[in-house]
């Protein structure tokens, strides 16, 4: 009867373990807010130029994303490697989260760059680089559909919906200064909101006492 | 695979109790399975911190586990910091697979 007692706390053991790692929250949650607590400002900033109510030079608005994507690169750098030491950091979706994410990064900056390029090269006008905007909304939705089909998380699939969205509106939108504002409230929608229920859950989240 | 002993259930065939892989069966092993069959990899840092198991008895018990096949330790770098990932194999994860089937078997919960 000990025995018997000793081996199903052995397995209840196992079993709380492997429940444990499986409830790991997504981790993810910082680069949204990284991402998004950058973007929106450059995106009002951008507005605010073309339309005139910020007394910027429009010749500066290259530096300002560039300066975006320096700023946000080095912290999704440092915190990156925090995520990466945190227990259950490598759960299926975990690491299928951080994959789609680099991917979805590396697409954008290549789309960017392709765009710079054919600008620079006067095959196409400067109202391209707007879509660029809803090319990051349509991968972001991908992305966030995904991760909400397979986490079945509600937020998630009502955010690629809001990503999706801002994706049509920004292709609507794309000749009209208008676009960089519907473009900040769709990364409001889209990244921050997902971003703070992710890092909510991620601190809500208590291991089980080890044996 | 070797046998391990186990309480035998009335009516449950002795062919169920020779399957129960001894090097998964024991209390920090299983507990290390479960959890490396969730999140692959896992450093032993992680593996402590779950388990609540000691640097030495984890170390020995990792040791057999690598042993039979099972996980494979990689030794290397976080930044500047010496880390051990230890991941579950295929072979692994089959004898986990084969074990949970096992002591399903073993218990009757197969049956209901």
């Amino acid at each position: 009867m000990d025995d018997k007692n000793s081996l199903l706390e052995d397995l209840d053991f196992a079993a709380t373990l492997a429940r444990d790692a499986a409830n790991t929250p997504l981790l993810g949650g910082v680069y949204f807010l990284i991402w998004s607590g950058l973007l929106v400002p450059t995106l009002l900033v951008h507005g605010g130029v073309v339309q005139g109510w910020v007394p910027l030079d429009p010749s500066s608005i290259g530096l300002l994303w560039l300066g975006y994507a320096v700023v946000g690169i080095t912290f999704s750098t440092v915190f990156g490697m925090r995520t990466a030491n945190r227990p259950g950091s490598n759960t299926f979706l975990n690491r299928l989260s951080r994959a789609s994410g680099i991917v979805l990064c590396t697409l954008i900056f290549t789309f960017a760059t392709a765009i710079s390029v054919a600008v620079s090269a006067e095959r196409i006008g400067f109202e391209a680089y707007n879509l660029i905007l809803a090319f990051a909304f349509g991968l972001n939705a991908f992305h966030l559909a995904v991760l909400g089909a397979l986490s079945r998380k509600r937020y998630l699939r009502w955010s690629a919906l809001m990503a999706g969205v801002a994706m049509v509106l920004t292709v609507f939108y794309c000749q009209d200064p208008v676009v960089y504002f519907i473009a900040a409230l769709g990364v409001c929608l889209s990244m921050t909101l997902p971003g703070i229920l992710e890092v909510r859950a991620e601190h809500r989240h208590e291991p089980v006492p080890s044996a | 695979m070797s046998r391990c002993p186990v309480p035998e259930q009335e009516g449950q065939s002795s062919v169920s109790i020779n399957a129960i892989d001894d090097v998964i069966h024991g209390r920090l092993r299983l507990g290390v399975m479960a959890y490396l069959s969730a999140v692959n990899p896992a450093s032993f840092a992680e593996l402590i911190e779950r388990t609540g198991a000691t640097n030495g008895n984890l170390s020995t018990h990792l040791g057999k586990l690598e042993a039979a096949g099972y996980v494979q330790q990689q030794k290397g770098y976080n930044g500047k910091r010496p880390q051990t990932l230890v991941h579950l194999t295929d072979s692994g994860r089959s004898a986990w697979l084969a074990y949970l089937e096992a002591m399903r078997h073993l218990l009757g919960t197969d049956q209901q």
